[in-house]
C-alpha cells in the first residue's frame, strides 16, 4: 500500500543468512529475496548488515508449460543497489580539531 | 480416515475432532479455533472441492490512487522505504498528505492543486537539508565546541 506499483521501487532490508555469496534479503514483504554479493565491498555484507535494494518482482511464480497452476519460489527479486549500514563495517573515528 | 491430515479429505474441523478424539492430537494442543468453529459453524462448509463462488470482482480503487500514480509516474526515483516501520510516513504519503490538505483548505484552484502540492514537497525537503546543518549534535562536535568556548577564568568564578 505504500509503494504503489512495486515494480522498481527503492526499499531498505536487512541481511539475515548469508550462503557463499549468496545473500538473503528481508525486506519486510512476505517474502525475502537472494541477492549475489556484490564485488565492491563483498566482505561488508555479513548477517545484520542494511542493503537497499531495487524491486523487480514481488513474487517470483508463473505458470510452466503443461500445468494447470502456478508455480512460486516463494522468493522476491530484487537488486541490491547499495549498503547502508553494516556491523563489519568499523565506525569512523571521529576527526579531531 | 479420522486421523488423517491430508487436507483433501473431509473439512479441517472434521479431521482435528478426529484428531483428538482418536488421541493424536492433544486436547493442550487444541487449536484456538475449534471451539469457536464449534460453537459458530461457518455457513458453507470449508471443503477441498468446494467450487469457487462466481461473484464479480470489484476492483480496489481509492480516490488517493490518481494522485499516487501521477506521482510516481513523474518521480521515478523516490528515496527508500522501510517497510518495517509503520511510523515513519514514505514521501508518497507526506505528498499525498500535503495534496488532501491543500484541497481541504480550499485556497488553491483544482489545476494547481498538484503543482501547489509538490512545491509544497520541495520546500519541506529544502528546510530538511538546511536544519541539520545548523543542529548537530553529535558527542565529538559539542565536545569540540565546548573545548573551544571554555574560557573559564579562574578568579572570576566566585564572583557573581
Amino acid at each position: 500500500m505504500k509503494l504503489g506499483d512495486p515494480q522498481g521501487k527503492v526499499v531498505t532490508g536487512k541481511i539475515f543468512q548469508v550462503v557463499g555469496d549468496d545473500l538473503y534479503v528481508d525486506f519486510g514483504w512476505k517474502f525475502h529475496c537472494v541477492c549475489p554479493r556484490p564485488a565492491k565491498n563483498g566482505s561488508e555484507y555479513v548477517r545484520g548488515a542494511k542493503v537497499r535494494l531495487r524491486i523487480k518482482e514481488l513474487e517470483l511464480s508463473t505458470r510452466f508449460l503443461g500445468s494447470s497452476r502456478d508455480l512460486t519460489l516463494l522468493e522476491a527479486d530484487a537488486t541490491l543497489v547499495g549498503l547502508i549500514s553494516s556491523p563489519a563495517r568499523l565506525p569512523q573515528q571521529p576527526k579531531s580539531s | 480416515m479420522a486421523s488423517s491430515r491430508l487436507e483433501k479429505i473431509g473439512t479441517i474441523y472434521s479431521r482435528v475432532r478426529g484428531l483428538l478424539r482418536s488421541g493424536a492430537m492433544r486436547q493442550e494442543d487444541k487449536p484456538i479455533w475449534y471451539d469457536i468453529y464449534k460453537a459458530f459453524p461457518p455457513k458453507y462448509e470449508p471443503r477441498y472441492d468446494r467450487p469457487a463462488p462466481d461473484v464479480p470482482l470489484r476492483s480496489l480503487f481509492y480516490p488517493e490512487d490518481i494522485i499516487r500514480a501521477k506521482f510516481h509516474k513523474q518521480h521515478k526515483s523516490l528515496p527508500a522505504v522501510n517497510l518495517s516501520d509503520q511510523h515513519i510516513p514514505t514521501q508518497t504519503q507526506k505528498f499525498i498528505s500535503t495534496y488532501n490538505k491543500l484541497r481541504e483548505e480550499g485556497k488553491t484552484v483544482e489545476e494547481n492543486l498538484y503543482a501547489a502540492a509538490v512545491d509544497v514537497l520541495n520546500d519541506e525537503r529544502q528546510n530538511a537539508v538546511n536544519v541539520p546543518k545548523a543542529e548537530t549534535n553529535s558527542l565529538a562536535s559539542s565536545f569540540q565546541d565546548a573545548q573551544r568556548d571554555a574560557n573559564v577564568n579562574i578568579k572570576d568564578i566566585f564572583k557573581d
